[in-house]
């Protein structure tokens, strides 16, 4: 702890300002390298899309939308007789209004709910899930990553099983099994799925980046000028395991929603909206087949699935070029 | 490099392990197979003579037209069965699937007619006697009929119905074998071959009696006594035992499991069809059984509740005045060869539907409503709507304040608009229930119970439902109140007391999740807007079916539930749930005069007296409301009207959940 | 190398045992037991409920429990069916394994095939159309809602074209004229057929592996043209074989059922094996062999497939086998849609029935199974991996 104390000391003003303005080069030429890769792009494209979506509901629900309508969970449009198809024993509108229309640009749900309202509203559960399970990822990998790759030995052998142990559950199935069994809502998603994806595969990949790391000299430089274990591990080993960590973050990301999606379509979820609870609404209705007729139950929410889950696997991919640099063109 | 060389021999000798195995099976494929094309009905007989060189059996099928008309029934089933054996089928594996396919195989000495659930004779050749005293006994004595047959052709006699209820009362097996209650029946005693004769050790009520020994299947003792013989030799060894001990429970536990794993091949069936094969996860099959006793019997349904049966033979059978309007008129078959189940899941099923790879799709629940649309405009589908024989609702906890009081129950009730729940918000996809028997079981359902705010306006309701809690002494800081500005809304109560000036607690509604059901949890999301208008605190916890059960009846610690019931024909269950301390009643309702109303309900054995006893504990609950109905679903069944035709359509619950596809009256279109 | 496979051996006993303890702990812990099914059924009384609840041993102490269900571990008596009663749960895994294995072996083998010859050539084929287009259908493909992306391949190929059975499979109306003499009653038919068709491929593939192995030291067009021949002798005499036999159609049958599983698995997984193969030929390409060979002026189609995509084979090879589990995962959303009771269908059921021995031992059986898969990865790296000497 003196140790540490002495170091940071010794030049602690320096040294951050140092650090930041690194940090800023290697974004800017990280952004560089990233800018050129046009699948890239267009996956940072439709996330930042998504992500005004889901900025834009709060906004039109003070303003435009009056809630008893609109309300994603609980509204429901009187003025709309049938939504989505009559049934035959009540009277049949002349001018049936459950299509989109300008009121409800995509129609409403079986329960007489508009979809557009819960495809944005359930866009900011989608990324606080996903963003949510993908730092428990980084924090639990990172940092077990580093202590076992550090201090090797015992620790190592134990966590490495673990991660063994992670990996051989097939994510989907263990969810279903937990979320079946436990009441299970987005948070708690987040944070299992977290732990999987964290103690699992990605601690063992980074473990091997940060094997390479402890190795390079100016980790040897620090421990002979008496820095504490703490310190290194924190100081020196994860930030440089933080770009490749940011990139498996990524692919966490797309693996959570996904889950969040099919376990919701079982119906597994105790959560009251979501983009695969939309899709089982349609389904338990028994609209999935009609896909092409009633095509405002199944797309937004299938659509917007693939789209922000492929969004955030092509950024992971453009950056794999970034922080990997035997994968570059040049 | 060594190393990789014995790997490789390793390798080969994996192979020529391979090769010896997958050849062994040709050596046993030499046995010859003769089939014998039987009035449609393909017998197997596998004989294994001396080895001949290739044997040669047909791969029929692949050249074989599909099945001509009347010749298989294909129904697409959910789910596979999941036992052959008749007495885990009744107990622990007792559900559709099961019945479904061989429910009809066991025959009982009555049942309820398929179409209108009438209560008429099966195996028996006229009604039972009356009950009466004999000795300490309570006895009846039932006649059975002389040309009934098991299909291998030997009768079924009265010996068979007390072997069956002696061995169920001796082993004291649970589920639907409860039929057969040791609380009532004593024994059954084969007077003669076709006479059986009921002893009864206390008195029965219908639902014991009618509709509980005389509907219960009877089993086939030549098969099964053999069989079941050991077990219960096994039985009679710790018989003595202290019947509550751990021990004891276990050992009974380990006898019953064997039971129910004995092997029910070539079990004769008592009915019209009999099990053919079953590929697991695949199929299964039943044939029809040719000497089927009842085939060919003519029913004949008038106007006026009467019925009609006569059998080809000249036999007749009925009951009412046998006069005026025909209702309906059917016949009973079996006039398919064979029915195949097939297992899809939901979607697939319709898709096969359409596809005409199956005749009808045979689910617990009916189609959903975006299925019924998806076929509607289908010329070849036909499709029926049916009440289903049960309901949803909403149940309080009578251990929590205010929920206890009569007053606050109404107000919810009267708060809670049905005809816009079922009709806009739920679409029409539920049918509103305000009584405990539903509407489809005509005969015990009564349709005049109290409705408290039936009809009103949305501002009629709340006031409706205040001025009652006023009466009961309720008081709020700021009492809800009508709206008029912003078109018609509720200023929510606010800082609602109890009569005792103490505050109303936070109260908390369980409803099964959107994923699981959405009708249920778009109602509880609903339910708890209006009870928080009237001022009660509530919050509706959508959540996971197991929870819900585990709150309500592990725990006790919870205030409201919104679950449902699927109910049986006869309505003994309205007092199984209410009596004061039954299982059931986890709300603890109490209420000596319904107690009192239930004991002579259970006690009844006249079936008017019945239903006039039913009707006045329909109406009770109604007002008492320790239930709250919501809505019964409507159960829709779709079927190819180019390949079959049903005699009728209208049946309790469906043709599927309530007819299992009516397989014996289904016919061919031809 | 026999040490190092028992070091293995000892760690994955290890492996598992932790792995067997946090299936009991996590089963352990959940609320509501397989009684609650009961509670639903007016017909049977609370106390009956108790009485099952003592019988199954539901009341004895967590540990008690614990003990038992090590105990049937070890044994192979994985307990008596819950939702099944009283069926043991080993005769419903074996009764369903064979299904899955068959499928998800085909799927995967023909998904890794297609992923790893796009990966190849993407890698080569650096910025053009061809990457980006087939990176974004293959992302959108791995990506997509698969329950509603199998229902359209249905819906399409089944439902509107006829070309394809819809889901299950077998067809009934066909299997229940057919007779299997001297099959044990105690199969399927359709698990007699299965498990011919499990071992005929296996049988297959070692052949094809041997031959490959023996024709190693050929020269490059020769090789290409004597390994041609024996893949195509041996998918006939295969094929011809099960032509030839009584069951013949009946496998037909089943193969003609799984087409559209393995066209819908391999379309939705492809680009997975596409992108790592891809990035592990990128990687290979920098290394100064490749360059060597370049420089040597040797052909680049021959530098692609000789030297670069065989090195990349490995890593991926060994990724695949690895994600034989996961296979599972896929395969509980496959095997829903298409109505085909593999151990992922068993899963899901079991699992919303509460079904808690079935449970346990499906996920044992995956469990198991991965363990394995991944001994045979390592043993695999270590035997055709030159630079890894294990001592």
């Amino acid at each position: 702890m003196n140790n540490t104390a002495h170091t940071t000391s010794s030049a602690p003003t320096s040294l951050w300002k140092m650090r930041l303005r690194l940090m800023r080069k290697s974004l800017k030429t990280g952004w560089d390298i990233f800018k050129e890769n046009p699948v890239g792009m267009v996956g940072l494209v439709i996330i930042v899309f998504f992500a005004l979506l889901a900025i834009l509901h709060p906004i039109l629900m003070a303003t435009v939308w009056d809630p008893g309508t609109y309300d994603p969970i609980t509204g429901y449009d009187f003025k709309t007789l049938i939504h989505p198809s009559p049934p035959s024993w009540l009277p049949q509108p002349d001018n049936p209004m459950y299509k989109p229309s300008f009121r409800h640009i995509l129609g409403t749900d079986p329960l007489g709910r508009d979809v557009l309202s819960q495809l944005m509203y359930s866009t900011r559960s989608e990324f606080l899930l996903g963003v949510g399970a993908a730092l428990v990822t980084v924090l639990i990998a990172t940092t077990v990553g580093a202590v076992s790759a550090y201090y090797g030995g015992l620790i190592d052998i134990l966590f490495m099983r673990m991660a063994d142990v992670m990996m051989m559950l097939p994510f989907i199935a263990i969810l279903i099994v937990l979320s079946s069994l436990f009441q299970f809502k987005m948070i708690h998603l987040a944070i299992v799925y977290g732990i999987l994806a964290g103690f699992g595969g990605t601690t063992i990949v980074i473990k091997s980046q940060a094997l390479t790391i402890k190795v390079k000299s100016y980790i040897e430089a620090a421990r002979i000028a008496g820095g504490g274990d703490g310190h290194i591990i924190f100081t020196h080993l994860v930030p440089n395991l933080l770009p490749l960590s940011f990139l498996y973050m990524m692919f966490t990301v797309t693996g959570a929603i996904f889950s969040e999606a099919v376990l919701s379509f079982f119906g597994l979820l105790d959560i009251r909206m979501s983009w695969g609870l939309m899709i089982q609404t349609a389904q338990a209705a028994g609209y999935l087949l009609n896909s092409w007729k009633y095509w405002y139950l199944m797309f937004p929410a299938g659509l917007s699935i693939t789209l922000l889950c492929a969004a955030f696997y092509l950024v992971g991919r453009a950056m794999d070029e970034v922080v990997n640099p035997r994968l570059r063109k040049r | 490099m060594l190393s990789k060389k014995w790997l490789v021999l390793a390798g080969l000798l994996v192979v020529v392990g391979i090769l010896f195995t997958a050849c062994q099976p040709k050596t046993v494929v030499e046995t010859v197979v003769v089939t014998v094309e039987k009035e449609g009905t393909p017998i197997v007989i596998t004989a294994t003579p001396a080895p001949t060189e290739e044997a040669t059996p047909e791969p029929t099928g692949e050249t074989e037209k599909v099945g001509g008309p009347g010749d298989v029934y294909r129904i697409a089933v959910l789910s596979d069965m999941t036992t052959q054996n008749v007495w885990a089928a009744y107990d622990p594996d007792a559900s559709i699937w099961n019945y479904a396919v061989y429910g009809s195989k066991w025959p009982s000495a009555y049942g309820l007619s398929t179409h209108r659930w009438d209560f008429v004779p099966g195996i028996a050749a006229d009604n039972p006697s009356d009950l009466e005293q004999e000795g300490d006994f309570w006895v009846c004595t039932v006649p059975l009929r002389d040309d009934v047959k098991w299909s291998d052709g030997t009768p079924i006699t009265a010996e068979d119905w007390a072997w069956t209820a002696q061995t169920v009362l001796t082993l004291d097996l649970s589920g639907n074998w409860e039929a057969y209650d040791g609380d009532y029946l004593d024994h059954i005693e084969a007077v003669d071959a076709h006479t059986a004769k009921l002893y009864y050790h206390t008195k029965p009520g219908l639902a014991r009696h009618q509709y509980g020994v005389l509907m219960s299947p009877i089993l086939n003792k030549a098969f099964w006594e053999p069989k079941v013989a050991p077990l219960l030799d096994e039985y009679a060894a710790i018989a003595d035992m202290d019947h509550d001990s751990d021990d004891f429970q276990a050992k009974r536990e380990a006898i019953v499991q064997k039971l129910y794993q004995l092997d029910p091949t070539g079990e004769p069936s008592g009915g019209a069809w009999q099990f053919s094969q079953w590929e697991k996860g695949a199929y299964s099959e039943i044939s029809a059984v040719d000497s089927y006793y009842d085939k060919g019997l003519k029913v004949t349904e008038y106007a006026n509740g009467a019925l009609k049966e006569a059998w080809p033979g000249g036999r007749e059978w009925g009951f009412g005045d046998q006069s005026g309007d025909v209702s309906a008129e059917y016949t009973e078959g079996p006039w398919f060869n064979s029915v195949v189940f097939s297992i899809y899941n939901a979607d697939a099923a319709l898709l096969a539907l359409e596809a005409g790879e199956v005749d009808f799709i045979l689910t617990p629940n009916g189609l959903s409503r975006g299925q019924v649309d998806q076929v509607s405009g289908n010329p070849g589908i036909s499709t029926a709507q049916n009440p289903a024989n049960g309901f949803r609702y909403m149940a309080f906890n009578f251990n929590v304040k205010p929920l206890d009081d009569i007053a606050v129950r109404q107000a919810i009730d009267c708060m809670i608009d049905k005809t816009f729940l079922t009709q806009n918000l739920l679409q029409g996809a539920a049918i509103p229930v305000n009584t405990i028997v539903p509407e489809g079981n005509s005969y015990w359902y009564n349709p005049n119970v109290p409705l408290f705010c039936d009809g009103l306006s949305a501002k009629d309701r709340l006031e409706k439902a205040v001025g009652m809690l006023k009466d009961a002494g309720y008081t709020w800081d700021k009492e809800p109140t009508w709206n008029e500005s912003r078109g018609g809304s509720v200023d929510w109560g606010e800082g609602m007391k109890m009569p005792d000036g103490s505050p109303v607690p936070q109260m908390e509604l369980l409803a099964p999740s959107a994923g699981y059901d959405p009708l249920r949890a778009t109602a509880g999301v609903y339910i708890e807007q209006w009870i928080n208008q009237l001022g009660i605190p509530c919050k509706a916890n959508l959540t996971n079916f197991n929870n819900i059960l585990d709150a309500v009846f592990g725990g006790g610690d919870w205030d409201m539930y919104i679950l449902g019931w699927g109910v049986s024909a006869f309505p003994d269950y309205a007092c199984d749930f209410f009596y004061t301390d039954a299982g059931f009643n986890v709300g603890h309702y109490s209420n000596p005069t319904f107690d009192k109303m239930c004991d002579e309900f259970y006690a009844e054995t006249d079936m008017e007296k019945a239903r006039d006893e039913s009707f006045k504990i329909q109406e009770t609950l109604a007002t008492e409301l320790p239930y709250i109905y919501l809505f019964t679903t409507p159960m829709w069944d779709a079927w190819d009207n180019n390949t079959v035709i049903y005699p009728f359509t209208d049946i309790n619950d469906g043709i599927g959940s309530g007819g299992y596809g009516l397989q014996n009256y289904v016919q061919a279109v031809q | 190398m026999g040490k190092y496979i028992l070091q293995r051996l000892g760690q994955i006993l290890v492996t598992l045992f932790v792995f067997q303890t946090l299936l009991f702990v996590i089963l352990t812990a959940m609320p509501g037991d397989v009684t609650n099914r009961m509670l639903t059924n007016p017909d049977i009384p609370p106390e009956v409920r108790e009485r099952t609840r003592q019988a199954l041993g539901l009341d004895d102490p967590v540990l008690v429990q614990y003990g038992r269900w090590f105990q049937n571990f070890i044994t192979g008596n994985l307990g008596v069916s819950y939702s099944e009663y009283p069926t043991p749960v080993i005769e419903i895994l074996e009764e369903r394994i064979p299904r899955t294995m068959v499928l998800f072996l085909a799927a995967t083998i023909v998904q890794f095939v297609v992923g790893f010859s796009m990966g190849r050539a993407l890698a080569w084929q650096r910025g053009g159309f061809f990457e980006y287009g087939s990176t974004i259908v293959g992302v959108t493909l791995y990506t997509v809602f698969t329950p509603w992306f199998a229902l359209m391949m249905i819906f399409i190929f089944g439902a509107r074209l006829h070309w394809l059975p819809l889901g299950k499979f077998l067809t009934p109306i066909l299997w229940r004229k057919v007779d299997i003499p001297g099959m044990s009653d105690s199969l399927t038919k359709a698990n007699y057929v299965f498990t011919r068709m499990l071992w005929t491929a296996t049988a297959a593939f070692v052949i094809w592996l041997i031959m490959a192995y023996f024709t190693r030291n050929l020269s490059h067009t020769k090789r290409n043209r004597t390994r041609l021949i024996a893949t195509v002798i041996i998918l006939a005499v295969s094929i011809g074989g099960w032509a030839m036999v009584d069951i013949g159609p009946l496998a037909w049958d089943i193969t003609k059922h799984m087409i559209l599983p393995i066209v819908t698995l391999t379309l939705v997984g492809f680009a997975g094996t596409m992108l790592m193969t891809r990035q592990t030929m990128l990687e290979t390409l920098r290394e100064d062999y490749i360059q060597t060979a370049r420089a040597k002026g040797l052909p680049e189609k021959l530098v692609r497939d000789k030297h670069a995509a065989r090195n990349a084979l490995l890593p991926v090879f060994t990724g695949l086998i690895i994600s034989l589990p996961s296979v599972i995962s896929g395969g509980i959303i496959t095997e829903t849609v298409f109505s085909w009771p593999g151990m992922g269908l068993t899963l899901l059921n079991a699992t919303t029935q509460e079904d808690i021995p079935l449970v346990m031992g499906t996920l044992s059986f995956i469990g198991v199974l991965s363990l394995l898969a991944h001994l045979v990865a390592d043993i695999t790296y270590a035997f055709l991996d030159p630079r890894i000497r294990y001592s």
